[in-house]
């Protein structure tokens, strides 16, 4: 006879789930997903007209006869989604020349360095295993007088590392740039550094024997969906200055990139990713690159991965790059043969 | 934690998959819990049950989603009545589909106490007064007996 125990027994039993997915890839997927909403959201705000990012903070802080650096919250006033979450709160700053006073509050949504003049904004994204991008968006106009690019070291910053309580961010050279130091009483941040640290320490194989990863010296240059070359126009750009640009079919749009080892790729998306109509393009490919995890070569052609391991979207060299390739091996026939671009020279 | 995860995952899914009717959406939430607990391990470590915990996080996720699409075309089509999900058959059809169809705050209650709870300890995990787990508890009851009579007639 069925009763009430039984029939939540058993849908117990059916929605159990077969299998469990790893925790590091939860954790990527987490991230990635944060990455994009982040995207998407800036661009819906681009859209409704909300330009000024930066400039609001810093006018009230004005309006108030308040420094805009007095109204950042210490650390752990923040609830930190976007893995490490170690680096969320708000950090003293010093190095790059920047002020004294000046803190960079670090969220999952966005980065906002607090100067003076007002608040500095932009994004940022980083790798379990160190790796790191980050970009200047918004700059009030007050901070622009007399010259200058204040928080342009952000876009410096290619990797971090713990120092103590201290995170030390560092150049594509593994200089320091900046170190942070905790504006407050650091209980919030040490342990879920730690865990998240523990937590994040493996990167799974490549899915396929065919497949190795892709160098950041091989990225550089423009790359088109493979079979798709011409008809949407879509293509990827990797520039060598760890710039990015994509067509995505009714827009363009750019951004920074950080490579790793073994592949590992971090890219940030700019606020205004795509506009009303174009938030799904036919071939989404600086949402692959920035949903993507690793990047990894099959043969010629660039597969972009997630953190599962799942192909996002697979590009070959453009028509003239390809070309210009075949007349370099041609002239230049000891040269490798993995493009224009080659690795470290190992002679 | 990583300890946790792997005993407590499957099950944590199967709970919240009935609360929510929506084996994808549990996944989510109990993820989503998970990836919380990062920040709170070094607390939640310390109780008698971190697994309450997670599922406590992780139905209040489901809560908010269902919150987000209520109005919305994804909720009708996952409450509507072409779900696709493998039902039993025979005699608990009918129990299931009440189950499924109750509110989700009753549903939520039922499946606590199934794991045996207390109603006490249901109203503390939900953040509720142990008043309301009660009128919950006691409203499913009175929407499912019917049901369950129904079954014994047509068995009889």
């Amino acid at each position: 006879m069925p009763d009430l125990e039984g029939a939540v027994q058993a849908q117990l039993e059916r929605f159990h789930p077969g299998t469990a997915p790893s925790f590091d890839t939860v954790l990527s997927r987490r991230r990635r997903r944060d990455v994009r909403r982040r995207a998407l959201g800036a661009a819906a705000a681009v859209a409704i007209g909300a330009t000024a990012l930066g400039a609001g903070p810093a006018l009230l802080g004005r309006a108030t006869g308040e420094s805009p650096v007095a109204r950042v919250p210490a650390v752990g006033a923040t609830a930190p989604d976007l893995l490490p979450s170690g680096l969320a709160g708000s950090w003293q700053v010093s190095g790059a020349g920047e002020e004294p006073g000046a803190v960079l509050l670090v969220s999952s949504q966005e980065v906002s360095l607090s100067r003076r003049c007002g608040v500095v904004s932009g994004r940022w994204g980083a790798g379990p295993d160190g790796l790191f991008v980050g970009q200047v968006e918004s700059v009030p106009g007050a901070c622009l007088q007399g010259g200058g690019a204040p928080g342009s070291w952000l876009g410096e910053v290619t990797r971090y590392r713990a120092d103590g309580e201290r995170w030390v961010l560092l150049d594509a050279q593994d200089r320091p740039v900046v170190t942070l130091s905790p504006t407050g009483p650091a209980a919030s941040t040490a342990p879920s550094r730690s865990v998240a640290w523990d937590a994040l320490d493996a990167v799974p194989a490549l899915p396929g024997p065919g497949l190795r990863p892709a160098a950041p010296e091989q990225l550089p240059g423009r790359w088109v969906p493979v079979g798709e070359p011409r008809a949407t126009q879509a293509f990827l750009r990797f520039g060598d200055d760890r710039s990015w640009t994509a067509s995505v079919s009714c827009t363009s749009t750019g951004g920074l990139w950080s490579a790793g080892e073994l592949g590992r790729i971090e890219a940030v998306a700019p606020y205004a990713v795509a506009l009303a109509g174009c938030l799904q393009p036919a071939l989404p490919v600086a949402d692959w690159l920035v949903q993507a995890d690793r990047l990894a070569l099959d043969g010629d052609v660039l597969v972009l991965l997630d953190a599962d391991g799942s192909a996002l979207g697979r590009l070959q060299r453009a028509a003239q790059e390809q070309r210009a390739e075949a007349a370099a091996r041609s002239s230049a026939p000891r040269l490798p043969r993995l493009g224009p671009l080659v690795g470290p020279d190992k002679g | 934690m990583r300890e946790l995860y792997a005993t407590s995952y499957a099950r944590l899914v199967a709970v919240v998959g009935v609360v929510g009717q929506d084996r994808q959406e549990a996944e989510e939430a109990v993820q989503d819990a998970f990836v919380r607990l990062l920040r709170h391990w070094p607390t939640v470590s310390r109780y008698e049950d971190p697994e309450a915990w997670v599922r406590t996080v992780a139905l209040r996720c489901l809560s908010n989603r269902h919150r987000k699409v209520r109005n919305g075309l994804r909720a009708v089509l996952r409450y509507g009545p072409e779900r696709e999900v493998d039902g039993p058959t025979g005699l608990g059809v009918d129990l299931d589909r009440a189950l499924a169809t109750l509110p989700r705050a009753q549903r939520e209650a039922v499946v606590l106490r199934h794991l045996g709870l207390d109603v006490a300890e249901i109203a503390r995990q939900l953040q509720v007064p142990v008043g309301t787990v009660k009128s919950r508890l006691s409203r499913a009851r009175a929407a499912l007996a019917p049901l369950l009579r129904e079954d014994v007639t047509d068995r009889a």
